[in-house]
């Protein structure tokens, strides 16, 4: 309890991480809050105002079927945020614990693991993706699987690296020859060790996914159209890039933001759960 | 270590085999054939079936997938359904482009990455550290296809310093575009893991030891706390190289980028069924290769890493 | 001070050169060639044997590099090409092709009926298995050649060196317009033997150029053949760049790169408006129709009544005007206009919310009902089927959009499994035959054209008959009634027709568009110095 007491602490005094976790809360608030929140309907199509630029009516201006951008950004981004941030979730976890195991156990079990991460970062995902929608139909949860089939095997070669080299240092050797249980050594010295990492590359693969969910969608194979999400905003708008900026420009902003406060927070969990290592680590 | 590294490669053979077994399942597995696609726009049935005849669609799957095994024994790829070009022809003019292509990205990948990385945690906390982290996350917020034609806008069209499209045959100026689009996430990426890496080493004992023998404090911390963010940061340029050798389709359709990339996708899209398992197996055994140097390579990072001895 | 300067050094040493040096080279725009036009390809392709041409990038170079024995005008219309003049024979089912001496084929040779004969059995063929044998079907024992039941096709008789005679089963008319097709061309037939299954990609012809270079998926080069009949054409050289992403190409065109350029849709009002671009901006109507289809055969869209309530429901000048910006315009009918010279019978469906409740209540789905709606993947689709299924909530139809990769997409249209869909018709000739017959005739269900499966034995019998009448003022008008028949039953929402934009290059000259993509034979466009 108390080393949570110490993280909030610590994060407080980080000024800037606790204004990215105020800009991520006040998102996702917003998000939920979407049907209370926005002036227009996202899917009203107001065909009059096709493609107006940013005015007082609309701050971030209309799509090319007059929908209001700010409205669909709101909702875009509660999609975003809710596929983005499971898949994440879901292929950081799958990633750690095979990556740990395979970087401290070695042996046949690295060998086997290491083949099917090399299949998997192998197979082409599109046709992954084809294939998965083909068994679950298209929507959110295959996008979900998809993304995080794809993306699990990253965490696992990064996490197998840092287990690999860790089982290698002093302390660890030292804890096994103490007669730590394998599992305990796994939980106890490995897991902290390669927390950190993990962190910021999870936060960086969640951005990843944010636009790689648009991507899937847009050849048909996740979220049905119009629903908006902040990946397929900007990648419509991809034609429209000299003639209405303001269709990538805003979306992609968003994307930015919450991607910049993701990594932020991330920088901070991972600078408070240092000093901590360390200190585990002289003990 | 030899015998690791032939265990690897003899293992890539049953993964490679794998590959082309799950590809191949999958590929019949969702709807959809190359012949719908190459008889236009009216045909009728006679002729459809025909086609589907020659191309040894109508035989069952046990007999279409011991055939193409019959032809990857020969060394051959078969000839693309739609162009009937020989696969491993196509496959042999498209690679070495997405090699340099990758190769170029990566590099500046490392460059820039690893220097933006060290700037970071060596003035972590400073204003210098926060810009550094700024940069980087934009790089990994910015959608490729977006930075790709915010960079052809740019130095191409308004400032005219920079060729657009194609590959020029050869002239590495051409080069330079693609690469920055392709290499500033994974820069961004690298970047963040080399400041999480430094920063973890940073302050450990030993550092307070080895200061104490005399060594220039700069040069110990930056030995030192570099040898920490080698290993991920090889792990990463390698997956990255890996996926860059896979080719990268937005990359390489906003430049005009004769890549495996396109090429790949677009035989997905068509079902252009010899194409797809070509190019799955090219990729499939550029990532075995990558990720194997990047795992021996762990051992010449860190010195206390052997082989699997376990 | 250790690493982190020799890093940043390193840097410096190769980033800061680099640029420089790029600056001063000003990449972006390349050397100008005097004699070159340079054209643009979204994509390669596949495949140059006419036999196997289906797509439209295929078909714009073999109309460069073939000939066949007629060919169309700017206006559409039927013009000699390697056959000089034809005759028909009274009952319409003979044609006799006088040919011109003189024409070679690349290799030297001189074309001959024989000639012509050997290319149009080679499309019949079923060793070759050309998906584009149908455009001989009418022909005499083509049928049965095609079935391998004879060595020959009856109807193809070569009757001298250089006249050649064609007779059909039965008399079509729009027969003549078939021969423009990139297929139809003559081919030689020793090279053909040479190269087999690699003639795609050494394609020999008659035509004003011959390949020069193909770079696979980069460019393709082609080269003025100073032996063409009609003369030598204006420019040396044509090359034509593989440039994906359209964005990239309105780049290179800016940059001097390309001469010629199709205008991509979200470009087309910048150059439209600007002062600079304007006068050089050529725009025509193509000859197309895009709708919306229905699965006629299942429930609801067997009903007519819910097709019509559908097709009142979508009011089409607004999206065309506010989503299109005006670069189609509304259709009535299937057949695009400048297709018949006679005016149109019928004013198709207006915009009315209240009839199109009223013909749903009718049905009896007072409440409206759920469908799905398939489109191709693509920008654009995706924002007019949005903007389609906004009108139709408004009528109670609610619509799922189902956007499908490509392949997934032409499966699901042609096996029937779309109960609507968003599709467009193109041209191959510019005969109303061409959006009539495949698209509406009961043998022509799926993947042949009738996507919708209609069927109505009065439009098949009127279609039947109309193809047998030889006056072209009488065809047009029975054209226009079966065009009346089809409109009255609504098997597609008839959408638009889309225009077409070009921009070009100051120095290009004689720029001409034509109605079919593959009627332009690049001899008429030349460069001023």
């Amino acid at each position: 309890m108390s080393r949570f007491a110490e993280l909030w602490h610590g994060l407080r005094r980080n000024r800037a991480a606790a204004i990215s976790l105020l800009v991520v809360l006040v998102c996702c608030v917003v998000s939920v809050a979407a049907p209370w929140v926005t002036p227009y309907h996202p899917l009203r199509c107001d065909l009059e105002s096709a493609r107006s630029a940013p005015s007082l009516r609309h701050p971030f201006g209309t799509d090319e079927l007059g929908r209001d951008i700010l409205t669909r950004v709101i909702y875009g981004a509660r999609t975003s945020l809710a596929i983005a941030g499971a898949a994440t979730c879901i292929a950081v976890f799958i990633g750690t614990a095979l990556g740990m195991a395979a970087g401290y156990v070695r042996g046949r079990l690295d060998l086997t693991l290491t083949s099917v991460t090399d299949l998997t970062l192998a197979f082409p995902s599109l046709l992954l993706a084809i294939g998965i929608t083909v068994v679950m139909g298209p929507g959110p949860y295959t996008v979900l699987l998809a993304l995080a089939f794809v993306g699990w095997a990253s965490f696992a070669r990064l996490v197998r690296g840092l287990a690999i080299s860790i089982a290698e240092t002093d302390y660890v050797r030292a804890a096994v020859a103490g007669g730590c249980s394998r599992s305990r050594v796994l939980f106890m010295h490995v897991l902290p060790n390669c927390l950190p990492l993990v962190i910021v590359a999870a936060s960086l693969r969640f951005g990843a996914f944010i636009l790689g969910e648009s991507a899937l969608s847009f050849l048909g194979l996740g979220l049905r159209p119009p629903t908006p999400s902040l990946g397929s905003m900007v990648n419509l708008g991809r034609d429209f890039m000299r003639a209405a900026p303001w269709m990538t420009v805003f979306p992609g902003a968003v994307i930015a933001l919450l991607i910049l406060s993701f990594n932020t927070i991330g920088d901070a969990f991972r600078d408070q759960l240092d000093p901590r290592l360390r200190l585990t680590q002289q003990n | 270590m030899k015998s690791y590294i032939v265990k690897r490669l003899l293992l890539a053979i049953p993964t490679l085999w794998g590959v082309t077994l799950v590809t191949f399942l999958l590929m019949k597995s969702i709807p959809g054939d190359p012949v719908i696609g190459m008889v236009g726009e009216r045909a009728d049935p006679a002729v459809i079936s025909q086609m589907r005849r020659n191309l040894g669609l109508d035989k069952p799957l046990a007999v279409q997938y011991v055939r193409y095994m019959g032809l990857l024994c020969r060394g051959e790829l078969g000839r693309s359904h739609y162009t009937n070009r020989p696969v491993a022809q196509s496959i042999a003019e498209k690679f070495p482009n997405t090699l340099r292509l990758a190769a170029a990205a990566v590099i500046i990948a490392i460059l820039v990455g690893l220097t933006l990385g060290m700037v970071a945690a060596v003035w972590r906390d400073t204003f210098l550290d926060r810009l550094c982290s700024l940069t980087a996350s934009l790089g990994i917020a910015t959608p490729v296809f977006w930075l790709a034609l915010l960079l052809v806008m740019l130095f191409s069209y308004a400032l005219g310093w920079l060729p657009a499209s194609g590959m020029g045959g050869g002239l590495p100026v051409f080069l330079v575009l693609p690469a920055l689009s392709l290499g500033t996430r994974s820069a961004a990426y690298l970047a963040r893991i080399t400041r999480s890496s430094m920063l973890e080493v940073m302050t450990l004992d030993y550092l307070r030891t080895a200061r104490a023998k005399g060594l220039a404090e700069w040069g110990v911390t930056m030995r030192h706390a570099a040898r920490n963010a080698l290993i991920p940061v090889v792990t990463l340029a390698g997956l990255d190289f890996g996926s860059y050798l896979n080719g990268s389709v937005l990359t390489e359709t906003i430049f005009g980028w004769n890549g495996i990339g396109r090429f790949a996708m677009e035989a997905i899209m068509k079902r252009d069924y010899p194409v797809i398992l070509g190019t799955v197996l090219v990729g499939a055994a550029a990532f075995i290769v990558v990720n194997l140097i990047v795992d021996v390579s762990y051992a010449f990072i860190d010195p206390r890493v052997g082989s699997a001895r376990r | 001070m250790g690493t982190s300067t020799f890093r940043v050094n390193c840097v410096w040493k190769i980033v800061l050169p680099t640029a420089v040096a790029a600056i001063l080279c000003g990449c972006a725009k390349r050397a100008v060639p005097p004699d070159t036009l340079r054209l643009r390809l979204a994509g390669s392709p596949t495949t140059l044997d006419p036999a196997f041409i289906v797509d439209v990038s295929g078909g714009r170079i073999a109309a460069k590099l073939f000939n066949g024995l007629v060919k169309l005008d700017e206006e559409g219309q039927l013009v000699p090409d390697i056959a000089t003049d034809w005759q028909v024979s009274s009952d319409g089912r003979t044609y006799t092709f006088r040919l011109r001496p003189g024409v070679r084929f690349h290799n030297g040779r001189e074309v001959t009926a024989r000639d012509v004969a050997f290319s149009f059995e080679r499309l019949l063929s079923p060793t070759v298995g050309s998906p584009r044998g149908w455009i001989l079907d009418h022909v005499s024992g083509a049928k049965d050649f095609a079935e391998d039941k004879t060595d020959s096709v009856a109807g193809i008789a070569p009757t001298d060196q250089h006249t050649l005679t064609v007779t059909l089963d039965s008399p079509f008319a729009p027969f003549p317009y078939l021969l423009t097709m990139p297929n139809a061309v003559v081919v030689p037939e020793d090279e053909v033997q040479k190269w087999g299954a690699d003639f795609g990609f050494h394609p020999a012809g008659t035509g004003p150029f011959r390949l020069a270079n193909w770079e696979q998926d980069v460019r393709l080069t082609l080269e003025a053949n100073s032996s063409y009949y009609g003369g030598t054409p204006r420019v040396r050289c044509i090359e034509y760049e593989i440039i994906p992403e359209d964005l990239t190409a309105v780049v290179e065109f800016e940059n001097e790169n390309l001469d010629v350029l199709e205008i991509p849709a979200a470009e087309v009002t910048h150059y439209v408006r600007s002062e600079r671009w304007a006068p050089l901006v050529t725009s025509r109507m193509g000859l197309n129709t895009y709708y919306l289809g229905f699965n006629c055969q299942k429930d609801p869209f067997d009903d007519q009544r819910v097709r019509k309530a559908v097709s009142h429901a979508i009011n089409k000048g607004k999206i065309a005007t506010m989503v299109l910006e005006g670069r189609v315009e509304p259709a009535t009918g299937p057949i695009p206009p400048g297709v018949v010279k006679a005016p149109p019978l019928t004013e198709g469906y207006e915009y009315d919310v209240k009839a199109a409740t009223a013909l749903l209540n009718d049905a009896g789905l007072q409440n409206g009902f759920r469908t799905e709606l398939m489109l191709n993947t693509g920008r654009e689709e995706l924002s007019v089927c949005e903007a389609i299924q906004s009108f139709l909530r408004d009528v109670g139809v609610r619509v799922e959009l189902v956007p499908l990769e490509w392949s997934a997409f032409k499966n699901a249209v042609a096996s029937g499994e779309a109960p609507m869909f968003y599709l467009s018709w193109w041209a191959d000739y510019p005969e109303a035959e061409n959006f009539l017959f495949p698209t509406f005739h009961s043998s022509n269900w799926g993947a042949a054209g009738n996507r919708v499966r209609f069927a109505s034995d009065e439009v098949d019998r009127a279609i039947e008959q109309a193809r047998t009448i030889l006056d072209d003022g009488l065809r047009a008008n029975k054209y226009r009634e079966i065009e009346k028949m089809i409109v009255d039953q609504a098997p597609w929402v008839f959408l638009w027709h889309r225009r077409e934009f070009f921009i070009r290059q100051p120095r290009v000259g004689g720029f001409r568009l034509f109605p079919i993509y593959s009627a332009d034979k690049g001899t008429d466009i030349f460069l001023k110095s």
